[in-house]
């Protein structure tokens, strides 16, 4: 349940906040695309521990690490998914199976990282300047603080199910997901409502009346972020050109 | 009979919400839990079906160790209604919404149907049966939340604000209701910041400061002890106020009866 605080911004004052939000972003998607491009085991682990230096650096490590522990349920999941239909399947390696789960973990531990280190605020300074509309910048940086008001809601409305007997980790998986919907019906019809009581305080405050704002804060790319994003791009660089010159590696012989 | 023992509690971002509360809930009562928001009133009934586990302490429920049920086991005892009707409405009809908690309990149909008439009734709500509950009014939801609580007859009630949204009308109908349970043997628990609905339901009244009971008595005594309600950041019933500005004691609390004591005291006062 507590998955959710691994995406939340946790202010600190580290080499890594105050990096340009532009720069974390690439960074994020630059591990990703890395991820994608291999699937053997030693790659991707070298990926994962390249991200916990990181996390240590903007001292979220230890919401870092929860992020990770929320996912292995899901990751074993894959896992064992991947080792029944790939493993046991075609006679592919255990390598396969383990990669997969692996990959899962980094693309969204990167993410997750970048979350920690990114507040709402800079995240919209970032896209709004990168020309998105303020209506769209405004609609993703809201989403994004409504992240933990949500996640207390599902909590009170777990618990007033609960109160009236109904038993959550009871049945097999489909039975599980049918004693769910009790949760979800109220999670919506709340959602909706406050996104529409939401919208009218906004025009009663005369939301968009205003010409296109400006902001107080520019983004300016300094000395470091130049670095960061050298490093980036040689990451990037380095990986295509393994994949495409050596053969596909196993740890196995 | 429900028991607190030193109860402690603590949430995992560090707030400390019960320091020690020890309380006892005996058979056929009514309480009535005040204080200011934050003050740890619904950590406190959160505690009565398991929903929370103590820290430190433990709660007995009827002689069960609230560690070692589960809440569906509690609840069929305790029955909790949330502030806000909206968490837990879902159904497609307010019949249905009813229903629900009696088919997890395992009720035979025709029972639940029996039931959910009673209910329906009890709390004025036949002619919505067939009605979505989400197309109510706040305060129609509020007592179809209620409603399907009392349907299972839990031994023990507890109500988290159950007079938010309801005008007085309502207000003495739920007086009359908890009367009503509580002559069928229920206990009723309720969390509120109502203090003329506490006045008025002369309920037994367990002042909360800080995780802390600060005062346990009967309403009369703890409405009326105007320092201790500040302590609690609560203010006296206005009609307590009225009679103490008029110097009548003991002052009275309901308003009919307040009625009939002001129109005696301009009967005398006339030539």
């Amino acid at each position: 349940m507590m998955v959710y605080r691994g995406f939340l911004f946790k202010k600190a004052d580290t080499l890594l906040h105050r990096l340009d939000p532009r720069v974390k972003f690439a960074m994020a998607f630059a591990i990703i695309v890395c991820s994608l491009l291999f699937e053997e085991l030693l790659a991707l682990t070298v990926l994962t521990v390249v991200l916990l230096p990181l996390a240590r650096l903007g001292k979220v490590l230890k919401e870092w690490l929860q992020t990770l522990k929320g996912l292995s349920f899901l990751a074993i999941f894959i896992f064992a998914v991947n080792l029944v239909f790939i493993f046991f399947g075609s006679g592919k390696s255990w390598e396969f199976p383990a990669a997969m789960a692996l990959r899962f973990l980094v693309v969204v531990s990167a993410f997750s990282l970048f979350f920690l280190v990114t507040s709402p605020d800079e995240l919209g300074l970032a896209l709004q300047q990168s020309k998105i509309p303020f209506d769209v910048v405004f609609a993703l940086t809201m989403a994004i603080r409504f992240v933990p008001v949500l996640a207390l809601e599902i909590q009170t409305i777990a618990d007033a199910q609960r109160s009236k007997g109904l038993e959550l980790d009871r049945g097999n998986l489909l039975m599980r997901i049918k004693r769910r919907i009790p949760l979800l019906i109220p999670l919506i019809v709340s959602s909706v409502k406050r996104s529409l009581e939401i919208a009218e305080a906004m025009e009663s405050r005369g939301y968009g009346s205003d010409r296109p704002r400006t902001s107080l804060y520019q983004l300016k790319l300094r000395k470091v972020d130049y670095l960061f994003l050298l490093a980036i791009v040689s990451l990037l660089a380095l990986s295509i050109y393994i994949k495409l010159v050596f053969p596909p590696f196993t740890l196995l012989p | 009979m429900i028991l607190m023992e030193d109860v402690w509690f603590r949430y995992e971002d560090g707030t400390e919400a019960l320091r020690g509360v020890t309380l006892q809930i005996e058979d056929n009562s009514a309480l009535a839990v005040m204080g200011k928001s934050g003050s740890g009133k619904t950590t406190l009934i959160k505690h009565l079906n398991g929903l929370l586990k103590p820290v430190k302490g433990r709660v007995l429920v009827d002689g069960m160790d609230t560690r070692e049920a589960t809440v569906a086991q509690l609840s069929r005892k305790v029955g909790l209604v949330f502030q806000n009707p909206d968490h837990q409405l879902f159904a497609e009809t307010v019949e249905e919404e009813i229903a629900f908690p009696l088919k997890n309990f395992g009720f035979p149909p025709e029972e639940i149907e029996k039931r959910v008439d009673w209910a329906l009734n009890l709390l004025d709500l036949a002619d919505y049966r067939h009605d979505s509950p989400l197309s109510l009014s706040g305060g129609e939801k509020k007592r179809v939340a209620i409603a399907s609580v009392v349907a299972w007859k839990p031994k023990y009630l507890v109500l988290d604000e159950p007079t938010l949204g309801q005008d007085y009308g309502r207000k003495l109908e739920l007086k009359r209701l908890f009367e009503k349970l509580r002559r069928e043997g229920h206990s009723i628990i309720m969390v509120t910041h109502d203090v003329e609905f506490a006045a008025e339901c002369k309920f037994k009244v367990a002042l909360l400061v800080d995780g802390q009971i600060l005062a346990l008595g009967p309403a009369e005594e703890i409405l009326s002890a105007t320092e201790l309600l500040k302590k609690a950041s609560l203010t006296a019933p206005q009609l307590v106020e009225l009679f103490q500005r008029l110097e009548v004691k003991p002052p009275v609390f309901e308003v009919e009866e307040a009625e009939r004591f002001i129109l005696k005291l301009a009967g005398k006062a006339q030539p």
